[in-house]
């Protein structure tokens, strides 16, 4: 399978979100391809990067104001 | 796992009829993470905080006219997502970037002290996103929900979900790095 067909597995890839075939299908992709191996390596942090939003604290007095 | 079910079933029996205790104890449980998600979709504080209502109130006022089982907590997010993604289009304060792809630059490790900045930086990214890949980003990997459950949140198919999720996550990075770079204005 092409890089460009398979590319958006890439971006689920150990998320739990593709189905066994398709996980099986991009692993055996990366298995033979160093550029997608790379990609991987660049995308895989991007749900870490999204929850360090949960260290905002501005919401500390929004349970008050919601309640009034 | 029924069990769970069934409780639900049962919190949402007592909602349908307005018990004030199931109310509270709703509100008291959801405020908060809706109101953090509510801020990173609009990144407007007192904002977030009228959708927070909003969104309670438009729960209290349709909750009795649904019927059968629903699952409360995509139910909420179905309707803040609604609620906010009306108001940033009213506002029209979404930002939209065209897609472009560059070559990737090492990233070097952070310290605490770089804590803040990154997190305005993943603000900012996520902010000059097209929305609907603002919210599927916030749902999935904020919020934590499902690929299935977003899906029925935002009625779109599965395979639809799915790969809306990683075209996000891959304009997320680009515009994230661009970010970094100090390319984005």
């Amino acid at each position: 399978m092409k890089c460009k067909e398979i590319r958006w597995m890439l971006s689920l890839y150990d998320s739990g979100e593709l189905s066994p075939e398709e996980q099986e299908i991009a692993e055996t992709h990366l298995a033979s391809c160093e550029k997608c191996r790379r990609e991987l390596a660049r995308i895989s942090d991007v749900p870490e990067l999204i929850q360090s939003l949960h260290g905002d604290t501005w919401w500390a007095d929004v349970s008050s104001s919601v309640r009034e | 796992m029924a069990t769970l079910v069934m409780e639900e079933q049962q919190t949402i029996g007592f909602l349908r009829r307005g018990d004030s205790k199931a109310w509270e104890d709703l509100v008291l449980e959801y405020q908060a993470p809706l109101s953090r998600y509510l801020y990173n979709m609009v990144r407007d504080e007192e904002l977030a905080r009228d959708l927070t209502q909003d969104t309670f109130l438009e729960a209290y006022q349709r909750i009795p006219n649904t019927q059968g089982e629903i699952k409360l907590k995509p139910w909420l997010y179905r309707i803040a997502t609604n609620n906010a993604i009306d108001v940033l289009r009213r506002r029209k304060i979404i930002s939209w970037l065209p897609w472009t792809v560059e070559t990737p630059i090492p990233r070097e490790p952070r310290n605490v002290e770089d804590d803040l900045s990154q997190r305005e930086s993943v603000r900012d990214a996520l902010n000059r996103l097209p929305e609907k890949y603002r919210t599927i980003l916030l749902l999935h990997d904020y919020q934590g929900f499902r690929c299935n459950e977003i899906g029925e949140m935002l009625n779109i198919s599965l395979d639809a979900a799915k790969k809306r999720l990683a075209r996000g996550r891959e304009m997320f990075r680009d515009v994230y790095e661009r970010s970094e770079r100090g390319c984005v204005k």
